[in-house]
């Protein structure tokens, strides 16, 4: 059976002219469903770019990138989006929130454009927001919580459409020690639910979390471990 | 939470920016609203004015021409008229169709008579009429007619060697001259101008029109239909509309209507630039945000959708704005350029509403279009 995440020699170049720079290069990435997979290595080894592709945000230069059999190479950018939408949750580093919504509105806003009610949709955002532990700070503006609670936003915002894929770039890259802590224990509770996680991040005392380590040095796979939980 | 109170949302906190995008339409749409409303009463009031300056129709009898002569040689020609007019055709005339239009039926009566001993054309008109139908006439004593008094053009009180308060003598009547006319450069120059009757009495010719000058009301009809139905009315006249005449009045109400179109035009192609300006600006202040947009799953759509309906927001807004400051001014300003008339004229303020907000949608096209076009990478990139 084929794996639920399938990257065949992908590479990735950058600029022309002179200017060239190969971010990614044959990378060969098989992913089961249910992995918790955290991606490590220097910077600039590709980490974000291998993350960027696999989260239908960019496309390869070269190679193949199928998720769910779907071969995102060969979809259009507005059938990429839908993917991004139903199928990938993203979490990125700096949260990217819109400061001027609420916490609740926040976590709508991939459902701004669904033809679903406005009490639904905030009712879909208030049961997630309590699922990340933020029960009471709906009406909070971004800039009334905290990096942690920020962050949960994003996870929560991530997850409204209940996406079987979780993408985090160094999600608690901009956190304290004890609330990336926390943010961990939300990954490693919703890995418990059966989604499949793909973490990019410096921080190795990740790994007794995941499933597998893979590491990435000038855009190839320099390690590919299984890890035992 | 949908697009539009995602839009609406946005434009509440960058309340400056869509201050500054929606003042170029307000300024656009006002500017347009106002043009649009003076102009239009400006149209009315001169149109007003040019229709109480004289007639714009001629009735006069048929006539054929004949040509006299033998082989080559031309020995003269004559005037067969087919029918003659008299006071009664002016009932006929009031009876068209369109005879509200009608300001004023004006009899004329000429014949050439002694005048103290010189042949001169009388020119008869009711006095009463003369004010509406000579309206440009200044004369040295009275430019109006009593009884048994004329009025000399210049040349022939020059003639006659007469002025105001002389007397002028003719079948045994003696008429006083009640005025003397300014030069107008035209036949009267060289006319005595009596009351009709009294003419239609020296030339023994009761009841009998030379020609009728018509004046009709033409703001919203064309002046061809009303000559039409006096020529069916009087089927032995020649009714002609003075070409001369309307057509100037056109081109007089023309000029008002380019100045305001033009100006319009360009103060609102100058609201389209700044909307244009403002919203390309506000898609690169926001790269990121649409980045954030697109890896959440925005379509290209939603992202198009959202732009229009933020540009929407602000395009109505500040058209709506614009226009009730437009009609505002222009109420204002209306007694400044001589227009008496009061009163809202809405059809330019809702084209105005509806042309703002079309513009602001037309302006947003390419920012929204490039914004749409942004890769969801950008949401990465620009950490």
């Amino acid at each position: 059976m084929d794996p639920f995440i399938r990257l065949d020699d992908v590479s990735m170049v950058y600029g022309g002219n002179g200017m060239r720079s190969e971010a990614l290069r044959g990378v060969s990435l098989p992913v089961e469903r249910g992995e918790y997979v955290v991606i490590t290595g220097e910077s600039g080894a590709g980490k974000s770019t291998l993350l960027a592709i696999l989260g239908a945000l960019q496309l390869p230069t070269s190679g193949t990138v199928r998720i769910g059999g779907a071969d995102l190479v060969s979809l259009s950018p507005d059938r990429l989006a839908d993917v991004r939408r139903e199928t990938i949750g993203f979490v990125f580093q700096a949260y990217n929130l819109l400061p001027y919504l609420s916490a609740r509105e926040n976590v709508t806003v991939p459902m701004a454009p669904a033809r679903m009610s406005p009490r639904e949709k905030a009712a879909r955002a208030d049961a997630l927001l309590a699922a990340v532990g933020l029960s009471g700070k709906e009406r909070r503006l971004p800039s009334e919580l905290s990096g942690g609670e920020c962050q949960r936003v994003a996870i929560a915002r991530a997850l409204v459409y209940d996406p079987p894929i979780l993408l985090a770039d160094e999600p608690t890259g901009n956190l304290d020690s004890a609330t990336g802590e926390q943010i961990l224990d939300l990954f490693t509770a919703l890995h418990g639910r059966g989604k499949t996680v793909l973490m990019v991040t410096h921080n190795r005392t990740i790994l007794p979390r995941a499933t597998r380590s893979v590491r990435l040095r000038d855009g190839r796979v320099a390690a590919d471990e299984r890890l035992a939980v | 939470m949908n697009i539009r109170t995602l839009a609406w949302k946005n434009l509440l906190r960058r309340k400056s920016r869509a201050l500054f995008t929606g003042l170029g339409i307000f300024l656009g749409i006002g500017t347009f609203v106002a043009l649009a409303t003076l102009t239009g009463r400006m149209e009315h009031a001169v149109q007003d004015k040019l229709d109480r300056f004289g007639a714009n129709i001629l009735v006069v009898p048929r006539t054929d021409q004949l040509s006299l002569g033998f082989g080559d040689i031309s020995l003269a020609g004559a005037q067969v008229a087919h029918a003659k007019l008299t006071m009664s055709n002016e009932k006929e005339i009031r009876s068209i169709p369109m005879k509200d239009r009608l300001r004023s039926v004006v009899p004329f009566f000429l014949t050439a008579a002694d005048a103290s001993g010189k042949d001169l054309v009388w020119m008869g008109l009711p006095p009463v009429e003369i004010p509406s139908a000579r309206p440009w006439w200044k004369a040295s004593g009275s430019a109006a007619l009593g009884k048994d008094e004329v009025l000399l053009g210049s040349e022939a009180a020059a003639l006659l060697d007469k002025g105001p308060g002389g007397t002028v003598t003719s079948g045994g009547k003696t008429f006083r001259v009640a005025g003397v006319l300014r030069p107008t450069g035209e036949k009267e120059d060289g006319m005595v101008i009596a009351d009709l009757r009294d003419v239609e009495s020296l030339a023994k010719n009761p009841g009998a029109v030379t020609f009728f000058e018509v004046a009709a009301l033409c703001k919203n009809c064309p002046v061809e239909d009303i000559v039409e139905q006096i020529g069916n009315a009087l089927p032995g006249a020649r009714v002609s509309a003075i070409r001369q005449v309307v057509e100037s009045r056109k081109a007089a109400v023309d000029q008002f209507r380019r100045l305001g179109v033009g100006v319009s035009a360009v103060v609102l192609a100058i609201g389209g630039l700044m909307v244009f300006v403002t919203v390309m600006g506000s898609v690169q202040e926001r790269t990121r945000e649409i980045g954030v947009l697109r890896a959440v799953g925005f379509r290209r759509r939603a992202i198009l959708s959202l732009l229009f309906w933020e540009t929407g927001w602000i395009s109505l807004l500040a058209s709506a704005g614009g226009a009730g400051a437009g009609v505002a001014v222009a109420t204002l300003a209306s007694p400044l350029f001589g227009i008496a008339r009061a009163g809202v004229s809405l059809p330019p303020a809702f084209l105005g509403v509806g042309i703002g907000t079309a513009l602001g949608l037309l302006g947003a096209i390419p920012p929204a279009r490039k914004a749409a076009a942004l890769a969801p990478t950008e949401a990465i990139r620009t950490l």
